[in-house]
C-alpha cells in the first residue's frame, strides 16, 4: 500500500517525533512509505498518490496544532478516490475526560470530516495517549507499543 | 495612577480583511458601552502563528513566554472581563492565526495552571462573557464554536455568559445582508 505519513512538531527531540521514526519503522517493513515532517517540507500533491495517510501530532487545544491546520487548509483539498485508510497518533497534555468536555474538535476533524473527503470505505483509526505531562515512562512505553501494533495492522 | 477603572474587554481579530476588520469595529462599538475595549488585529500585528522550538522548549517551564510581544498579549488576556474573536473559520475550525495565539498566548500560568498534583486549573479569573463572531464558506463554524466556548471555556473559573454569531456562505451573500450581520453583532455585543 501507498502509505503517507505526515507529522508535526516543533522540537526534533520531542516524544511525538520519536513515535514518528516509530511509526516510519513499522510501516515502511510493509509499505511504500512517503514521510512529510511539514515543519520543513511543502511538498504538494501528495495526497494523490496516497492509499493511506497516518497523521502523527501533537493535541494542542483540543485539535492540532496551527501549523497542521494550515497544511489541511491548503493541501486537503479531496476528493481522494484511493485513499481508504487512515490513522492519528496523537498525545494530549490533558485527560481523556477534559478532552470529552470541551468537546473533541479535533477528533471529529481527523475521524469524520477528513474521512468524508477520501473514498466512501475510509476509516480513521484513533490511537491517543491522554494525560501526557503525568505519564510515567512506562505508561508511555506501552503507548509506542500499542502504535507499533496498531501501525503494523494498518 | 486612575482610581475607577471601567472593566476591559479584548477583542482578538484573526482573519485579515475589511469586512473581518468591519465585524470586530462592530463587536468594539457594542462592548463600547460597558467595557473599555481593545482590537486585536493579528494579521497586522505580523504575529507568527507557528510555535519555535524555543518557544516549546519554553512552554513547560516557569517561564514559558519569550516574546515580549506575547507576554503583552497574555497581559491583556489575563486583565480582559470579555473575549470575543472574530474570524473566517477553517475546516470548520478556527484558523492558524488564532489557534497559534491559543498555543501561544494561553500557555501555562496565562489561562490556566498547575495545581501540585499536575493537573489543570483555570485561571482566566476575570472574563464573565465569552463571545465568537465567524464567517464561513462552505464548512460551518461548529467545531470552533465548540472550541472556543466549550474549550477555551474551560478555563475559566466563574459563571460566564456566551453569544455565537455566525455568518454562513459568506461567499454567497449580498454587501446588504453583510452590514446588517455587522448590526447584529454591534446591538448584540451591547446587549451583552
Amino acid at each position: 500500500m501507498k502509505v503517507l505519513l505526515v507529522s508535526t512538531h516543533p522540537c526534533e527531540e520531542s516524544f511525538n517525533n520519536y513515535l514518528a521514526a516509530r511509526a516510519v519503522e513499522v510501516l515502511g517493513r510493509r509499505h511504500d512509505l512517503l514521510y512529510v515532517d511539514i515543519n520543513h517540507d511543502s511538498r504538494d500533491g501528495l495526497l494523490a498518490w496516497a492509499e493511506a495517510v497516518v497523521w502523527v501530532y501533537p493535541t494542542w487545544w483540543s485539535s492540532p496544532p496551527a501549523r497542521l491546520l494550515e497544511w489541511l487548509y491548503d493541501h486537503f483539498t479531496g476528493p481522494y478516490d484511493r485513499l481508504t485508510k487512515m490513522a492519528v497518533v496523537t498525545t494530549h497534555g490533558s485527560s481523556w475526560r477534559v478532552n470529552k468536555l470541551a468537546g473533541e474538535v479535533g477528533r471529529r476533524l481527523m475521524t469524520k470530516r477528513l474521512p468524508s473527503l477520501a473514498n466512501p470505505t475510509c476509516r480513521c483509526r484513533w490511537i491517543a495517549l491522554y494525560d501526557i505531562d503525568r505519564a510515567t515512562a512506562d505508561r508511555r512505553t506501552r503507548f509506542v507499543e500499542s502504535v507499533e501494533k496498531e501501525l503494523a495492522a494498518l | 495612577m486612575r482610581l475607577v477603572t471601567q472593566p476591559s474587554a479584548l477583542v482578538v481579530l484573526a482573519t485579515p480583511g475589511g469586512y473581518h476588520r468591519q465585524l470586530a469595529e462592530a463587536a468594539a462599538a457594542g462592548l463600547a458601552a460597558r467595557y473599555e475595549t481593545t482590537v486585536l488585529d493579528l494579521a497586522a500585528e505580523g504575529f507568527q502563528a507557528f510555535m519555535s522550538p524555543e518557544e516549546r522548549r519554553a512552554y513547560h517551564t516557569n517561564d514559558p513566554l519569550l516574546d515580549p510581544i506575547v507576554e503583552d498579549y497574555a497581559r491583556q488576556v489575563v486583565e480582559a472581563h470579555s473575549l470575543t474573536f472574530v474570524f473566517e473559520a477553517y475546516l470548520g475550525l478556527v484558523p492558524p492565526l488564532l489557534k497559534g495565539w491559543l498555543e501561544k498566548v494561553l500557555a501555562p500560568g496565562v489561562a490556566f495552571v498547575f495545581d501540585q498534583n499536575h493537573r489543570v486549573r483555570p485561571n482566566l479569573r476575570n472574563v464573565d462573557s465569552l463571545a465568537g463572531v465567524a464567517t464561513s464558506t462552505q464548512q460551518g463554524t461548529k467545531g470552533a464554536k465548540t472550541l472556543l466556548l466549550r474549550g477555551l471555556r474551560l478555563n475559566i473559573p466563574g459563571r460566564v455568559k456566551k453569544r455565537w454569531y455566525e455568518l454562513a456562505q459568506t461567499t454567497e451573500i449580498s454587501e446588504k445582508e453583510r452590514d446588517e450581520f455587522a448590526v447584529i453583532v454591534r446591538r448584540g455585543m451591547a446587549a451583552l
